[in-house]
């Protein structure tokens, strides 16, 4: 069996560097491109992540998630720290294509990792006021009180929907992820 | 704080982590609570988060020159993982070389001498392989930094010229498309064209294909040699003549003109249209009718001033056609 790409790079495998960046450079720049605030800091991000995912390789645990979950999580982590940083509210719409930037690629996520595929229908199912409130929080990065303005319900009620919503993933996505589990 | 209170406020300090972020104090008060053994499983709403996070973006293609420098990066990253076990192959022979000296304890002077004697050539020798390895480590990270490079640079022109291909490609077939879409717009505009402003000849086919149309010949008068022939609909209110040999007129000077002359109704023929004759071996006219013309008797066709006349004195008449004995 051919053994996991971080595997290989925690081994000190330097053709596994290739492999990585071919197999997931572009998740990790589109996380980049969607958390950043232009396309130079979205570079600069992306090289960050990277030298994070060498450092880190060891501790992949391929029974918690998949390695594009691993690196997406390591991607979101230092996007978000790099963010309060620089103390700025990210926009919720994309960065403006720009001329060094390489298009828009033919593949969707969820090519990727099936996990990616089962957490988009699982939060189709939550309560569309828990959808709501999720979304406005992970996607659009909006702290609880401006998404407390923005939909006119107050502050506990943001703080409900968002932990009533996550625990509710929580359990659909190992439940859909470890079927053994259900019963 | 209970064991079930304790867990509640770690998942309310992990979802607010997951989704919102933690403030200082927050973070140091879950770094607290997880402290604990007991209390397990920290990234599962991070993970979820993530999954959430990242199934809804837009996925796009890193750029070329980035994804190069990444790699060059993580090659440069992982080569100097070779470095401390050279350093630890070396500690060992000089760790070998320690137990060496130690033995020598205990036996006479002159073994004490040849001992030290030994201890000390052994010394220079090692010394000696010992910077010779050095010296072939530092070749072989040169040697290795080097074919780094020259992977990262092959690698990178593959990339590039599988990128220049898919677009070629990509270029292609748009063409392709945007040439059979031209095509097809280029008929189209033929059709659009020919519905909206139908030349003399589309009129004459189409109205002489018609049933109960009308269909005359032209008889000239005078020395005009022109021939041919009127088609109209009554109902359509349309028609065209088709005329051979009609003589070429000088736009500039007079024009011909067609005249519809009622069976019954008006006084004065309806004015048909001013038209010119440009070649005189077939040409084919749209009648323009300006007026509701009443079942024709006959066409005569006259020859005005520029731009026509409202009521013809009929001076100049080199064609007139008009229904067969018994036929309409």
């Amino acid at each position: 069996m051919e053994s996991l790409i971080l595997e290989r790079i925690a081994t000190g495998d330097s053709a596994a560097v290739t492999a990585c960046v071919e197999q997931y450079g572009d998740l990790v720049w589109s996380i980049a491109r969607r958390l950043s605030f232009s396309n130079p800091d979205a570079e600069d991000a992306t090289q960050e992540i990277f030298l994070e995912i060498w450092k880190n390789s060891g501790k992949y645990n391929p029974g918690l998630g998949s390695e594009a979950t691993f690196i997406s999580m390591i991607a979101r982590r230092r996007l978000i720290d790099r963010i309060r940083k620089q103390n700025r509210q990210i926009q919720t719409v994309p960065i403006e294509s720009s001329q060094d930037r390489a298009g828009q690629a033919d593949k969707d996520v969820i090519e990727i990792a099936e996990e990616f595929s089962v957490a988009r229908k699982c939060l189709d199912q939550l309560r569309p006021s828990e959808k709501e409130v999720l979304e406005l929080s992970i996607f659009h990065q909006l702290s609880q009180s401006k998404i407390a303005e923005q939909l006119k319900i107050p502050l506990g009620t943001v703080k409900s929907h968002a932990r009533r919503g996550m625990t509710r993933l929580k359990e659909m996505l190992s439940l859909e992820a470890n079927p053994g589990n259900a019963k | 704080m209970t064991g079930d209170t304790q867990q509640n406020r770690i998942d309310d300090l992990l979802i607010e982590k997951a989704v919102f972020g933690l403030d200082a104090s927050q973070t140091k008060e879950l770094e607290t609570l997880i402290a604990n053994p007991a209390n397990k499983n920290h990234d599962a709403f991070e993970i979820a988060a993530t999954l959430v996070d990242v199934s809804m973006i837009k996925m796009e293609t890193m750029p070329t020159k980035l994804k190069q420098t990444i790699i060059a990066q993580g090659q440069a990253e992982l080569t100097p993982r070779s470095g401390p076990q050279s350093t630890q192959r070396v500690q060992l022979k000089n760790d070998h070389v320690g137990a060496t000296q130690g033995s020598s304890s205990g036996f006479s002077k002159i073994r004490e001498v040849v001992a030290w004697a030994s201890a000390i050539a052994v010394g220079f020798f090692a010394f000696g392989m010992w910077q010779e390895n050095v010296k072939q480590d530092v070749q072989v990270s040169k040697l290795n930094v080097q074919v780094s490079k020259l992977k990262t640079g092959t690698a990178g022109l593959e990339s590039k010229y599988q990128e220049l291909s898919a677009q070629t490609a990509d270029l292609q077939v748009k063409n392709q498309e945007l040439s059979a879409r031209a095509t097809d717009l280029q008929a189209k505009n033929q059709e659009l064209s020919a519905q909206l402003f139908p030349n003399g000849k589309t009129i004459y086919d189409r109205i002489a294909g018609q049933k109960g149309a009308i269909k005359w010949a032209w008889s000239a008068t005078g020395n005009s040699k022109a021939s041919g022939d009127v088609v109209w609909n009554q109902a359509e209110q349309k028609g065209a003549m088709r005329f051979v040999n009609l003589e070429k007129n000088d736009p500039a000077v007079s024009q011909y003109q067609l005249w519809i002359i009622e069976e019954s109704g008006r006084k004065h023929p309806v004015d048909g249209g001013v038209f010119d004759a440009q070649s005189d071996i077939e040409i084919f006219i749209p009648i323009d009718s300006k007026l509701f013309a009443n079942p024709p008797k006959a066409f005569a066709v006259t020859i005005e001033n520029k731009h026509g006349v409202v009521v013809s004195n009929r001076e100049n008449l080199p064609l007139i056609a008009m229904a067969s004995p018994g036929k309409k």
